[in-house]
C-alpha cells in the first residue's frame, strides 16, 4: 500500500485533474476492454507530459509501488487491467500533436492521442497513418505502441512496428529515454523494435516518432458477397496465393451481417448472405482499375454471387461503417462480448474459422465471425452475459480451445491485441520453458524490480507447474484439467 | 592470447568440427548444435571472446586476434530451405547461402528483395545479424521488418525460439527484431524465418548516365516530392570512373505503366530494360563496384530532406581523408554506402570531420570493418538508451563470450 506521503507528492505534482484518489473516479479503470477481470487501482495517474511522466514514476520508484501504464483502456487482452496495491498510470492527457514534417512524412505526437486524429491532421498535407484498429476512434497512438496493434490495413502496410520511428518512454526508475531522433536504423542493439509491442512491461511511452504515407492517388472498396463463409476463405487463400494485393481484406459472416444491418452501422450488406468480403484497392488509376479485374476473376471463381465497387468517398463510408461498427453491433446480441484474436496459417483459414465456430456451438454459445482474412488474423466474436457464471466458465473456455486449435495447426494466440492477462497462461501452448525463460531476461534487464505491469504476458511460473495450478482467470481451471 | 594456446585451441575443435585456420584466427565450423554447444563450453571454460559468422564473408575485416579468439561458423549446419509460397514464409538455416535462397524463392514465384549484406555471397544469418536493407528498403521494408522469427543459441549453450513463422504475430516480447542487427553480440542465430513477397509482374531499369551525386541527391528530392513510387534510385562510381543513376521499377503492369509515366517527367533516361535484361544489367551494376568488397565500409542513412546536405559532406570531408573510396548511395532509400580499402585505427581529425558532418544531417551510421567490430567509431547512443542496450547485452550474454575484447 502507498504512502500517504507519497500520495502527498503525486497530489501536489499533478494537481486533481491528474491524481485521481476518490473511488468513483478509480472504478473507471478498473478494466480494459476485456472487462471479465477488473481490479480497481490504488489512484489513477494522468501526467500531462514527458517531464511530469517522469517525475511521477520516480516517486512511484522511491516507494517499489507497482505501475500499470493504460491508454484510452480498448485493449481486449486485459494488458491494463489494474494489478492489487499499484496505481495506474494514464496517457490520455498527454493529447498533442507536436509536429508534422510533411517534407520527410514524420509525425511527432504525445502518447495519448488518438489515433484517428494523426489521421485527420495529417490528411490536410495529403499523408495518412496506416495502421487503423477497429478501436481507431478511441485508442491511443501510445497505446498502439505498446501492443503492436493492427488494424484492416495491416495486411498491405503493416502493423504499428513497421511505422515506429521514434520513441520516448520512461523506465521503472523514473530515466527518460529519449530514442526520437527518427533514425532509419537503431545506433546498437534495437531497443525501440522491442519496446514495440511489450504490452507496457518495460516502461512508459510519452512521446512517438511515426512514418506517413503519400495518400493513394485512387482508392476503392468492393464488395464481394458470398454464400458459404467456406468459400469466401477459399477465395482469400487464392488471391493471396496469386500475389494480389489489395490494401484490405476483411470477411464478415451471417451473424455479424445480421447484427450491423439491424444497428445503426446499417452498411447495406444482404441479409441474405452467408458471408461479405470487404476489400480496399489503391495506387495508381492503372494499378487500381487492374487489380480490380483480377480480383473480379477470383472472387467469381469461388462463387461470388455479386460484386459492389464504391468509388465516391460517401459509399466508401458507408460500407466500411458495417465493419468499423461490427463490435457495437454485437450489443444487440449480448450486453457483452469476448473478442478472441488468433492467427492461422492463411492457407488454413476456412479450416479454422470451421473449427472456431463448431467450438463454440459445442459450447452453446453464438460465434460471430469478422476478421482481418490477408493475415489470417481470425476474430471470432463471442456474446454472452458476464453476470451468467456459466456463461463466462464457457465462453473461457471455448477461448482457450479456439486457442489450442489454432496453435496445433501451426497459428498462435495473438496478431495485434496482445498476450495481457487473458492469454498469459496460453503463451505455454506456444513456447517451452527455455523460450520464455529468454523473454524473461528481457524483463530482467529493463526492469528488474518487475513493478511495470506485472503478471501480464509471462507465465509468472514454469509451464510445468503451470498446467497443474489454477491459472489466473476463472473457466481455465476446467479446461486444463 | 599466445599462439601456444591457439594450437591447443585448434586441437581442441578438431575434435568437434573442422576448424579453418586463416592466418590469424581459428575458424570452427560446427556440423550440428551439439558441436556448437561443445565449442561454447570450451570457449566458456577457455574465456576466449566468439565472434559468430555465416559463410565468414566479411571475415578479412574482423579476423584480428587483437579482438577475438575464435571465429564461428554457422556454414556447416545444414538443413533444408522451407518456402510456403502460400504463406509468403520461407524458414532455412543460418549458414544457408543467400543466392541458394533467392533461387529456391525465385522458382515458385516468389521474391526476396536483394538485402545487400557487405558482400553478395553472405548468409541469411550473416544478413539477419547485419540488419543492413539494401536498395529497395522504401519500397518493401527494412530487413528487420521481414524477419518473422529466429533460432538461436545463446553464451550457455541453450537453444530458444524467438517470434514465429507467421506473417502476423505479436505473441511475446519482439525479440527478432532486437536480434536483427545485433552483430553476433547476442548469440548465434541457427534458423530464421522471413516474410516473402511475391514476384512481380514487371520489372524496369532506367539508368541516366554521367549524373553526378549532388546531380542524384537533387533527382531524388524530386522523385520524393512528385511521390513516385519507384522500388529503388542507386547512384554508383563504377571501376571505370563513370558515375550513374538506375532507377528500378516492380510491380504490376498497371502500376508500370503510370509509374514510368512519372519517372519519365523527371528524368531523361539514357538506357531502359525490362524483364530478364533488366535484372542482369542490375546484377551486372551490383558487382561494378569500384574497390574490394572486403574494404571497411560505412553505411549511412539520413532523412530525404537531408539528402543534398549530405551528398555535400561527402563530396566535401572524404576527399580530406586521403584516403581512396568509393561511394554507393541509395537516395531512394535516404542511404549511403562509402568504402574504403582500409581505415586509420584511430580517429582522425579528418575522419571526426566526416563524422560531425554526417552529425549535422542528423544521418545514422555504422562502420563496417576491423574498427568498427571492435566498437572505435560510430555515433554514442543517448545515455539512457545506452544503459538499456548494455543491460539487454549483459541478460544475453553475461560474460561477454560475444563482446570484442576492449583495446589495450
Amino acid at each position: 500500500m502507498p504512502s500517504p506521503a507519497l500520495a502527498q507528492d503525486l497530489r501536489a505534482l499533478l494537481g486533481p485533474q491528474g491524481f485521481l484518489e476518490a473511488h468513483p473516479q478509480r472504478l473507471s479503470y478498473e478494466s480494459d476492454a476485456l472487462g471479465l477481470v477488473a481490479q480497481v487501482p490504488e489512484w489513477v495517474l494522468l501526467p500531462s507530459d514527458t517531464q511530469q511522466a517522469a517525475e511521477c514514476m520516480r516517486l512511484l520508484a522511491r516507494e517499489g509501488v507497482c505501475v500499470v501504464p493504460r491508454g484510452a483502456g480498448t485493449g481486449l487482452s486485459g494488458g491494463a487491467t489494474p494489478v492489487a496495491g499499484g496505481v495506474s498510470v494514464v496517457t490520455t492527457r498527454m493529447r498533442k500533436i507536436l509536429d508534422i514534417d510533411p517534407v520527410n512524412r514524420l509525425a511527432r505526437v504525445q502518447a495519448g492521442v488518438v489515433n484517428v486524429e494523426l489521421s485527420r491532421a495529417a490528411a490536410r498535407h495529403g499523408l495518412f497513418y496506416a495502421p487503423d484498429p477497429s478501436s481507431q476512434m478511441a485508442c491511443t497512438l501510445g497505446g498502439n505502441v505498446a501492443e503492436n496493434s493492427g488494424g484492416p490495413h495491416g495486411f498491405k502496410y503493416g502493423q504499428t512496428s513497421r511505422h515506429v520511428r521514434g520513441l520516448v518512454w520512461v523506465d521503472a526508475r523514473g530515466e527518460i529515454i529519449d530514442q526520437s531522433d527518427a533514425r532509419l536504423d537503431p545506433v546498437g542493439l534495437d531497443v525501440l523494435g522491442l519496446w514495440i509491442g511489450s504490452e507496457g512491461m518495460l516502461g512508459l511511452v510519452t512521446e512517438v516518432v511515426l512514418d506517413l504515407l503519400p495518400s493513394p492517388e485512387v482508392s476503392e472498396s468492393m464488395l464481394a458477397i458470398f454464400g458459404s463463409l467456406q468459400a469466401a476463405c477459399e477465395a482469400v487463400t487464392e488471391l493471396i496465393a496469386s500475389g494480389l494485393q489489395p490494401s484490405a481484406i476483411e470477411i464478415l459472416d451471417k451473424l455479424t451481417i445480421d447484427a450491423v444491418e439491424a444497428s445503426v452501422f446499417a452498411a447495406g450488406y444482404p441479409k441474405d448472405a452467408e458471408a461479405v468480403m470487404l476489400m480496399d484497392l489503391d495506387g495508381s488509376p492503372a494499378e487500381v482499375r487492374e487489380l480490380g479485374e483480377q480480383l473480379e476473376t477470383i472472387l467469381k471463381a469461388h462463387g461470388s454471387r455479386e460484386l459492389r465497387r464504391a468509388t465516391d468517398p460517401e459509399q466508401r463510408r458507408r460500407l466500411w461503417a458495417g465493419r468499423k461498427g461490427a463490435y457495437g453491433a454485437m450489443g444487440r446480441l449480448a450486453p457483452d462480448l469476448y473478442v478472441a484474436d488468433v492467427v492461422a496459417p492463411r492457407t488454413r483459414l476456412a479450416e479454422i474459422v470451421a473449427l472456431s465456430t463448431a467450438i463454440c456451438a459445442e459450447l452453446g454459445l453464438p460465434c460471430a465471425n469478422v476478421f482481418h482474412a490477408g493475415d489470417g488474423n481470425l476474430h471470432p466474436n463471442i456474446s454472452y452475459d458476464r453476470r451468467d457464471a456459466d456463461q463466462v466458465r464457457r465462453v473461457l473456455l471455448a477461448g482457450q480451445r479456439i486457442m489450442a486449435a489454432c496453435v496445433e495447426r501451426g497459428g498462435t494466440l495473438t496478431g495485434e491485441h496482445g498476450v495481457g492477462l487473458e492469454k498469459r497462461d496460453a503463451m505455454c501452448m506456444v513456447f517451452r520453458d527455455e523460450d520464455l525463460a529468454v523473454q524473461e531476461r528481457v524483463r530482467q534487464a529493463l526492469d528488474p524490480g518487475r513493478r511495470m505491469n506485472p503478471g501480464k504476458m509471462l507465465p509468472v511460473r514454469g509451464c510445468r507447474e503451470m498446467r497443474t495450478r489454477s491459472p489466473y482467470l476463472p473457466g481455465m481451471k476446467e479446461y486444463d484439467a | 592470447m599466445s599462439r601456444s594456446t591457439i594450437q591447443s585451441v585448434e586441437q581442441g575443435l578438431a575434435q568437434l568440427g573442422a576448424p579453418v585456420q586463416t592466418d590469424a584466427l581459428p575458424i570452427a565450423q560446427p556440423r550440428n548444435e551439439s558441436e556448437l554447444q561443445a565449442i561454447l563450453a570450451l570457449a566458456a571454460e577457455s574465456e576466449w571472446r566468439v565472434l559468430p559468422c555465416g559463410l565468414g564473408s566479411t571475415w578479412p575485416l574482423v579476423h584480428l586476434p587483437e579482438f577475438w579468439d575464435l571465429g564461428i561458423s554457422t556454414c556447416g549446419l545444414e538443413g533444408d530451405i522451407q518456402f510456403d509460397p502460400g504463406e509468403g514464409v520461407l524458414t532455412a538455416p543460418a549458414g544457408t547461402p543467400w543466392s541458394q535462397i533467392q533461387d529456391v524463392v525465385e522458382a515458385q514465384s516468389g521474391r526476396i528483395a536483394p538485402y545487400q549484406g557487405l558482400q553478395p555471397k553472405g548468409s541469411l544469418g550473416g544478413l539477419v545479424a547485419l540488419g543492413l536493407s539494401g536498395p529497395e528498403r522504401s519500397f518493401v521494408g527494412a530487413l528487420r521488418h521481414r524477419v518473422l522469427g529466429l533460432r538461436v543459441m545463446l553464451a550457455d549453450g541453450s537453444v530458444a525460439r524467438i517470434g514465429g513463422k507467421l506473417v502476423k504475430n505479436v505473441t511475446g516480447f519482439d525479440l527478432p527484431r532486437l536480434w536483427t542487427g545485433s552483430r553476433g553480440s547476442l548469440g548465434v542465430i541457427l534458423e530464421a524465418s522471413l516474410r516473402v513477397a511475391h514476384a512481380p509482374a514487371e520489372q524496369h531499369l532506367l539508368r541516366l548516365r554521367a549524373c553526378d551525386l549532388t546531380q542524384a541527391a537533387h533527382l531524388c528530392e524530386r522523385f520524393h516530392a512528385e511521390r513516385i513510387p519507384c522500388a529503388s534510385l542507386q547512384w554508383n562510381e563504377t571501376e571505370e570512373g563513370a558515375v550513374q543513376l538506375e532507377v528500378w521499377c516492380i510491380g504490376s503492369a498497371g502500376a508500370m505503366q503510370d509509374t514510368l509515366r512519372l519517372v519519365r517527367r523527371c528524368l531523361d533516361v539514357d538506357e531502359h530494360w525490362t524483364e530478364e535484361a533488366a535484372q542482369q544489367a542490375r546484377a551486372a551494376w551490383a558487382g561494378a563496384w569500384r574497390l574490394a568488397p572486403d574494404a571497411d565500409q560505412l553505411v549511412i542513412g539520413c532523412q530525404p530532406s537531408e539528402w543534398p546536405a549530405l551528398a555535400v559532406a561527402l563530396a566535401n570531408d572524404l576527399d580530406l581523408l586521403g584516403i581512396p573510396y568509393a561511394v554507393r548511395a541509395l537516395p531512394g532509400c535516404a542511404e549511403a554506402r562509402v568504402r574504403w580499402p582500409h581505415l586509420p585505427d584511430a580517429v582522425t581529425p579528418a575522419l571526426q570531420a566526416l563524422q560531425d558532418g554526417l552529425e549535422a544531417c542528423h544521418a545514422s551510421w555504422q562502420w563496417f570493418g576491423t574498427h568498427a567490430m571492435a566498437g572505435t567509431f560510430g555515433p554514442a547512443p543517448a545515455p539512457g538508451l545506452a544503459w538499456a542496450q548494455e543491460s539487454l547485452r549483459r541478460q544475453f550474454d553475461p560474460q561477454g563470450r560475444f563482446q570484442p575484447r576492449p583495446r589495450a
